[in-house]
């Protein structure tokens, strides 16, 4: 089988949801939808530019300072390019950032 | 009886994309695959009880606590250890508090997964509450159930117990022996979440050395298999089994569904995870599943879009192996588990003939995906008597 690895930032958490969202999907008999696409979606969420730092108790010191971007990592399964909607917010990155895909490397 | 429909109970046969089922009725074989799928690489312990790594599409059998293996399907699930198995700089770091040393010594002894890349952890503190060493990393994570991982031995020839740090606050105490072992810690985790193991004075030795190895953090109520690290997170995907079968190894009107199974968590998530002989949609189907959340095995049988008959156990642990048959005949259902007939039903509107074709680690049309680990899979062409019904499921 196929597949592609991709890396996206979102302006909005509600914007990457509404894209997943908006993925091949079903409602079962019971109510609950599912994903009938085969696709491994990873929500990495808005991603610390400055790492917190902490006391020797485990205690918050600094908060640090996050991405104002929400970082999705997707392997898509019998695709050659990221769907259409996807493609304007694919970004690249060194190696493998902060986030890989067992096997996978992104830069590979 | 005859048993159509085989699968596992220690004669697997497995490649790429591919688990082989068959049928050798009177010694003619026919092979009847599943299709199998999983994006990426995954590990699971092999026969000489090692930890490896699978490639991409090829399905595991797993020979975790015993000889004879079991298919293990497992959700999506990421490792929020960047650096899961060695110290170091922006992964796992050593801290101290009070009075208290610790050297942590990379790549220093075997590990479970054969290689020398095990940590020596050895550690002293002081008798007081406030005396605290260990090994941790701060973690992004959800506010919401997360499990902490981690293999662990004892590195003199006394047993010495360490406990989990999460949270970044002392948790469950543990104890290490001379045998390699992984223990799991399950909490509600913060936005930031400081894990790994400690030693501390009043909850612990206080004089330590030990081994340790694969650390996992997954932001889930139950742990998976071993997911490496090595400079980031890492996701390993979600798994399917699915396209087994023909009509002709299904009998619509009367028949037996064998499975020794378990599932992967007890009293965990709400998710049904389902094994079903259908007909490729939810209208025809006959299905044998785990509702984890009450611990309960269920069963039933559907035609024509309507449940006709159905069947439930509350089993003590789900995660636990146990002998599941589920019998459907015309006025005479029944659910077994573990040699005794658990529920029965008189259900007289059957499937219609040559409609059951496949069957699938998931629902009849999809969802509800099984994860778990399945020894063994049997289909009988008729109704087994409760003899044999007891005799099949019996320990």
């Amino acid at each position: 089988m196929k597949h592609l690895f991709r890396k996206y930032e979102f302006d909005s958490k509600e914007q990457a949801e509404s894209k997943i969202a908006a993925l091949p999907h079903e409602t079962d008999e019971d109510g609950n939808e599912y994903p009938t696409h085969s696709h491994t979606v990873v929500k990495l969420g808005f991603l610390p530019i400055v790492e917190p730092t902490f006391d020797d108790e485990g205690n918050v010191v600094d908060e640090g300072e996050y991405s104002t971007k929400y970082s999705v990592d997707v392997l898509w399964s019998e695709l050659d390019e990221s769907p259409y909607g996807w493609k304007s917010y694919e970004i690249s990155v060194e190696g493998n950032g902060v986030h890989t895909f067992a096997g996978w490397s992104f830069n590979g | 009886m005859a048993n159509t429909f085989k699968f596992g109970n220690g004669n697997w046969a497995v490649k790429e994309d591919y688990a082989l089922a068959y049928n050798d009725e009177n010694g003619n074989f026919k092979p009847l695959p599943f299709d199998f799928t999983r994006a990426s690489t995954a590990t699971r312990v092999n026969k000489d009880g090692l930890i490896e790594t699978v490639p991409s599409g090829k399905p595991r059998i797993d020979f975790t606590d015993n000889t004879s293996g079991h298919l293990l399907l497992e959700p999506s699930r990421e490792n929020k250890f960047p650096y899961s198995n060695q110290k170091v700089s922006g992964g796992l770091e050593t801290f101290t508090s009070g009075t208290a040393s610790i050297t942590v010594t990379n790549n220093y002894a075997t590990s479970p997964d054969g290689s020398q890349n095990a940590m020596r952890f050895q550690a002293t503190c002081g008798s007081t509450s406030s005396d605290q060493t260990g090994l941790r990393d701060a973690l992004s994570m959800s506010a919401a159930s997360a499990t902490l991982s981690f293999y662990g031995k004892s590195n003199t020839s006394s047993s010495q117990t360490i406990a989990f740090h999460f949270n970044g606050g002392t948790k469950t105490v543990v104890t290490l022996t001379n045998e390699w072992q992984r223990f799991t810690y399950t909490d509600t985790s913060g936005t930031t979440n400081n894990a790994g193991v400690e030693i501390r004075g009043t909850y612990t030795d206080t004089d330590v050395d030990v081994l340790l190895f694969g650390f996992q953090m997954e932001q889930a109520s139950y742990a998976t298999s071993y997911i490496p690290t090595s400079g980031s997170t890492v996701t390993r995907s979600g798994e399917t089994c699915s396209g087994a079968g023909n009509s002709t190894v299904f009998n619509d009107s009367e028949g037996v569904l064998f499975v020794e199974m378990a599932a992967l968590d007890n009293q965990g998530s709400a998710t049904s995870t389902v094994i079903s002989i259908n007909d490729g949609t939810s209208s025809n189907r006959i299905h044998l599943f785990y509702f984890v959340a009450d611990n309960t095995i269920y069963a039933n049988y559907r035609s024509g879009g309507t449940t006709r008959s159905t069947a439930e156990f509350t089993l003590s642990n789900t995660a636990n192996v146990n002998k599941f048959a589920y019998k459907w005949k015309s006025g005479d259902f029944a659910l077994w588990v573990n040699g005794v007939e658990v529920d029965t039903d008189t259900n007289t509107t059957m499937i219609s003939s040559d409609t059951l074709d496949e069957l699938d680690f998931y629902a009849g049309g999809g969802g509800a995906n099984f994860y778990g680990k399945t020894k063994d899979l049997r289909v009988y062409n008729t109704a087994l008597s409760d003899s044999e019904l007891q005799a099949l499921t019996s320990n």
